[in-house]
């Protein structure tokens, strides 16, 4: 099982490319794709979910085009958007016995399903209710429902945990872990902490282009040595912040703690501390290197 | 001051909003054409015209100004009200109102800038179908001397004060959460327009016509003098000529034509106290759950506190495992369209009212129990726009309601779901008719049969190719609800896609629908297809 994207473009106006020459090859493990906002992230997840056509490049499931072949991914795909509707006066069993039916399942396997889903994304006693009257999160969750539906082998989910209180989010890393295995899992987020829990591997994508590929303790150890900690007074923060990358700033009662990435030591008092995921992503979509 | 900059504000970004959308265009062009056709050239079958008895003035400015005003009286306010309406909803559903209604915004400076770039949006179609008529003269080439006044005013002094009438009626519908959705495009239809044309002579018959009867009737015995359009009338090529010259505009004319104006204001400020300011504790309709069609909201608040009331503990020690699926083949293609069928069948369905269901049960009692030719004049056509909401949600049910990344990128759909789709809204036409069909297979009337049967795969095959195309279900309503009327009440045989009038049938009018009937799958095909790769 893998999905290998080659040379993938998507250009929007003449002057504005959302994705450019993106390289990656895709294999099971759950894949986190970091990057700010309007990166391109997605994009192409909206290329790779068959629903928008690219401009340059190719995605091949399985060695098979699905710019060519869409159907092919599509009965194996779950999706779940960053931004999606429901069917107000459908309840949430309802709308997922509807999902269900569209994605060609048969109706015992799609009645089992979704009893078990329902439990899993904790909407059991909500279930029987229309839909339009569900909550952010609520709707968020029968999102995540429905890209189950299939038992999908390649899974994409753009932005999942927004609208989730912070229970809701921990347990749904907690399934995508669960769900990793024999899949592939893409988890689009800029949510630094979201993909540090689940992820076996990590792309950062910035201004529409690849910018690192690896796993996440490759991509901790590139700043090994070069993340530094210590408290500066408050008024001497700015002048900090203009000449390094300040990756994490905590309030104390003798000044304010801050977290600096940098080759060598900024300051006397500086302490080596242990990179972590955040220190790395902002390092890496600053794209001015480590300053010194 | 500030109240002017606010409304040019308003009005301005709801415009921009509205002319840079594709539907905006498509609207356009629609419009255009109807000039086109409402300006026939001399050959050519009339469409649509004005029946003067048996005479015509040539193609000069003031003819082709007052023609036209008055048969886009007839044809474009209807047209206007389903372009204008669903403004406020859009600021509804798009969450866009929750932020207004934050801000200072009076609420009926809210209604009053709506109704502003409603007049905008049709003020922009008027000076269209102006340009249009401009260059169909020079097309038609009976007189070149254009004569800018005589082929405007119609337009400035009869037309654009109707339109305020209709953009601030749309306004109210709006505002009204009952009369929000497909209810109120058949009120609309059958009581507020007609309502409003005899109280209001909107389109201006009175004013444009007499002006018309009376240069008619200086040259020729028996002209017509009372206005009439119908369809499907012959070439105007040999008819005899009356020389026209336009309306005398008096001070009586322009006054009663602004008078329109303050009726307006009226209207707004009703709408501006209707209107709930996006309170979705307002949002549950006023009336009957019974009158309901779709949209049933329930109130944010109750359902937040009601969920925190339910919600079970986070981590549950025993959590259900999700069975893998380990065969996609499994299920037969019958049984995936089958259970597509009843999905589809329950989706449509849902929110339906009880009193829905007794009208069309007692539309089929009747058309068991009265005679044959009596039901397919009267019930068949009542039968037939009862099912106007189900139908037209179909095929723009995706985007109102913002699912369509997630149906489209689901395997064959083209194969599966559109078809599907297609067939509830044929079996709806086919259950609606059914006692007809019974009666028609007993009494052997097998070309009648034929017709209906054509038609009942007409109508959901337009509504599901205006619903793909357009994203909404007004252009369906708006067209249908023409197309129903012309059919059923003026008898316009070209429309009888119902094939309930005696020569229909020897006349070829179901192979015309049949045709058109299969350019319109052809076009949900490839709408569909085209939506597909475009849904982001």
């Amino acid at each position: 099982m893998k999905l290998s994207i080659s040379h993938l473009s998507k250009q929007y106006r003449r002057d504005f490319w959302g994705l450019r020459d993106f390289d990656l090859e895709l294999t099971p493990g759950v894949i986190g794709l970091l990057g700010p906002n309007g990166a391109g992230k997605s994009t192409l997840m909206r290329m790779l979910a068959t629903i928008t056509q690219p401009t340059e490049g190719t995605v091949k499931w399985n060695d098979t085009d699905i710019v060519k072949s869409p159907d092919t991914l599509r009965v194996v795909l779950g999706y779940l958007p960053q931004d999606f509707g429901i069917y107000p006066n459908l309840t949430g069993a309802e709308f997922l016995e509807y999902m269900a039916a569209i994605k060609g399942m048969d109706a015992k396997t799609a009645r089992r399903r979704i009893e078990e889903l329902l439990v899993v994304v904790n909407l059991v006693n909500a279930a029987k209710r229309p839909l339009g009257g569900y909550s952010g999160g609520m709707k968020q969750r029968v999102g995540i429902a429905q890209a189950l539906l299939n038992d999908p082998q390649l899974l994409i989910v753009d932005e999942p945990t927004v609208g989730l209180d912070p229970e809701e989010r921990v347990r749904f890393r907690n399934l995508l872990s669960d769900l990793a295995g024999e899949r592939i899992i893409i988890l689009s987020t800029h949510i630094v902490s979201d993909v540090e829990a689940a992820a076996t591997e990590i792309v950062v994508i910035n201004k529409g282009r690849k910018i690192e590929h690896a796993a996440p303790e490759k991509l901790l150890a590139l700043l090994d040595g070069k993340v530094w900690q210590w408290v500066i007074p408050s008024e001497a923060l700015t002048a900090l912040k203009q000449k390094a990358l300040v990756s994490g700033t905590i309030r104390r009662e003798n000044g304010i703690q801050v977290r600096v990435v940098s080759e060598a030591r900024p300051a006397s008092e500086a302490e080596m501390v242990t990179p972590s995921l955040e220190d790395v992503y902002l390092h890496l979509v600053s794209g001015s290197g480590i300053r010194q | 001051m500030n109240t002017l900059r606010v409304l040019y504000h308003m009005a301005r970004a709801d415009f921009l909003e509205r002319v840079r959308s594709y539907r905006f265009l498509v609207m356009l062009l629609f419009t255009i054409f109807a000039t086109y056709i409402f300006i026939p050239a001399p050959k050519s079958v009339q469409i649509a015209g004005l029946q003067l008895g048996g005479y015509r003035s040539i193609y000069n400015s003031a003819w082709i100004g007052s023609m036209t005003t008055l048969l886009m009286g007839e044809f474009f306010l209807l047209f206007a009200f389903y372009l204008l309406k669903g403004r406020i909803e859009q600021d509804r559903v798009s969450g866009v109102g929750q932020i207004i209604a934050t801000t200072p915004i009076t609420k009926n400076i809210y209604i009053m800038g709506k109704w502003a770039s409603n007049m905008v949006v049709v003020t922009a179609m008027v000076v269209v179908i102006i340009a249009a008529c401009i260059a169909l003269q020079y097309i038609r080439g009976e007189d070149y001397s254009l004569k800018l006044w005589a082929i405007t005013s119609p337009f400035v002094l009869v037309l654009l004060p109707a339109l305020t009438i209709v953009a601030v009626v749309a306004v109210l519908f709006d505002s009204i959460n009952w009369l929000r959705g497909a209810l109120g495009n058949v009120i609309f239809f059958f009581i507020a327009y007609p309502a409003l044309t005899l109280a209001l002579d909107l389109a201006g018959n009175n004013i444009i016509y007499p002006s018309i009867y009376r240069a008619c009737a200086e040259q020729f015995f028996n002209c017509n003098p009372i206005r009439q359009i119908d369809a499907g009338m012959p070439p105007l090529l040999g008819l005899p000529i009356f020389p026209y010259h336009g309306v005398s505009w008096t001070m009586d004319i322009i006054t009663g034509r602004l008078a329109l104006i303050p009726i307006g204001i009226l209207i707004a400020l009703l709408a501006s106290w209707l209107f709930h300011r996006f309170d979705p504790a307002e949002s549950e309709t006023t009336l009957p759950k019974i009158f309901l069609w779709q949209n049933k909201t329930t109130p944010a608040i109750k359902l937040v506190t009601s969920m925190a009331d339910e919600t079970t503990p986070v981590f549950i020690s025993n959590q259900r495992t999700l069975t893998p699926i380990t065969s996609r083949a499994n299920s037969s293609l019958s049984e995936i369209y089958w259970q597509l069928l009843k999905q589809e069948i329950k989706l449509t369905f849902k929110g339906v009212s009880w009193l829905w269901y007794l009208i069309a049960f007692g539309l089929i009692t009747l058309s068991l129990l009265l005679s044959l030719d009596s039901t397919i004049l009267v019930i068949l056509p009542m039968g037939w726009v009862l099912p106007l909401p189900l139908w037209s949600v179909m095929g723009a049910r995706e985007a109102r309601h913002g699912v369509e990344q997630i149906i489209f990128s689901t395997p064959h759909h083209l194969q599966k779901q559109l078809p599907i789709a297609w067939l509830v809204g044929v079996l709806i036409a086919l259950v609606m008719g059914s006692g007809i069909i019974l009666r028609l297979m007993f009494a052997g009337q097998w070309n009648t049969l034929l017709a209906m049967l054509i038609g009942a795969m007409f109508v959901p095959t337009l509504a599901l190719a205006m619903g793909i195309w357009s994203r909404g279900s007004k252009l369906f309503e708006g067209t249908y609800l023409f197309v129903w009327y012309l059919s059923s009440i003026a008898g316009v045989q070209i429309l009888d896609y119902m094939g309930r009038l005696p020569n229909s049938f020897d006349d070829g009018i179901q192979w015309f629908y049949a045709g058109v009937t299969l350019v319109l799958m052809m076009a949900c095909l490839i709408g569909r297809k085209r939506q597909i790769s475009h849904s982001s």
